[in-house]
């Protein structure tokens, strides 16, 4: 399953709705991509501390998630955002548009988007 | 054997087109003889109240109890749907959680439900 991401990760429920269903599928054994672009790539952004906003930290669901999912990050969207590498949570795959290209291409099973 | 067909809606009828798409696929989907299972996710919960009334639009309700009498599985997220003020019991043994403002035939359940059905679905759409 390949879900791509690009929303922010807070303001809205999108986000950590979607990763309840990443974390529902790799439970039940489902091969998970999750591909972060455009404001998506916040999620995986290190040292969130989303307690003022009393949602859920989305960082958290990523921990809980990253060691049976893919998760990459979309290079340019970061570039964009003045966002480092160095930011991110560790374990994410940094990615070209040319890599993500070739994630999209390979992966098989359901598609999401949101 | 039939293929089979998960639809995962997003969003509540009315406030956009998503959810009208998401039963004319469905219904195409059952003529063409898959299998067809919707599943109502965040605001997608809203879609299965019952007493649904709408002046100018085409009435979601009659359209989704049309296509449950004609095989169409659906299953209410059970957070999302609790969130929203639907859910008046806790879930019995199998999992049901039990309220009377929704459709007859429409289930609420938890995510875990979608994870199954991704995984046993040729193909997976999600509208909104």
């Amino acid at each position: 399953m390949i879900l791509i991401l690009s929303k922010p990760p807070y303001g809205s429920e999108d986000v950590i709705s979607m990763l309840f269903i990443a974390l529902a599928a790799v439970s039940r054994g489902i091969k998970t991509t999750i591909i972060l672009i455009d404001d998506g790539v916040y999620t995986a952004l290190r040292d969130q501390r989303p307690e003022g906003l009393k949602y859920p930290s989305v960082e958290d669901l990523i921990y809980l998630i990253i060691t049976d999912a893919e998760i990459f990050v979309h290079e340019d969207s970061l570039k964009e955002r003045g966002i480092s590498g160095e930011d991110l949570i560790e374990g994410v795959n940094v990615s070209s548009d040319d890599e993500i290209v070739e994630v999209l291409l390979t992966k098989t099973g359901a598609f999401l988007l949101c | 054997m039939s293929k089979t067909l998960t639809i995962v809606l997003l969003r509540e009828p009315y406030a956009s087109q998503y959810a009208d798409i998401a039963l004319e696929i469905a219904e195409m989907a059952l003529n063409l003889g898959y299998k067809v299972r919707l599943f109502l996710y965040m605001s997608g919960v809203h879609a299965a109240k019952r007493g649904q009334s709408p002046l100018r639009f085409p009435n979601f309700e009659r359209k989704l109890r049309e296509l449950l009498t004609r095989g169409l599985k659906v299953i209410a997220c059970g957070r999302c749907a609790s969130a929203r003020g639907y859910i008046e019991n806790s879930a019995n043994e199998e999992g049901n959680f039990s309220t009377s403002q929704y459709v007859e035939g429409v289930k609420v359940m938890s995510i875990y439900e979608l994870a199954d059905w991704i995984k046993n679905s040729d193909r997976v759409i999600m509208l909104g």
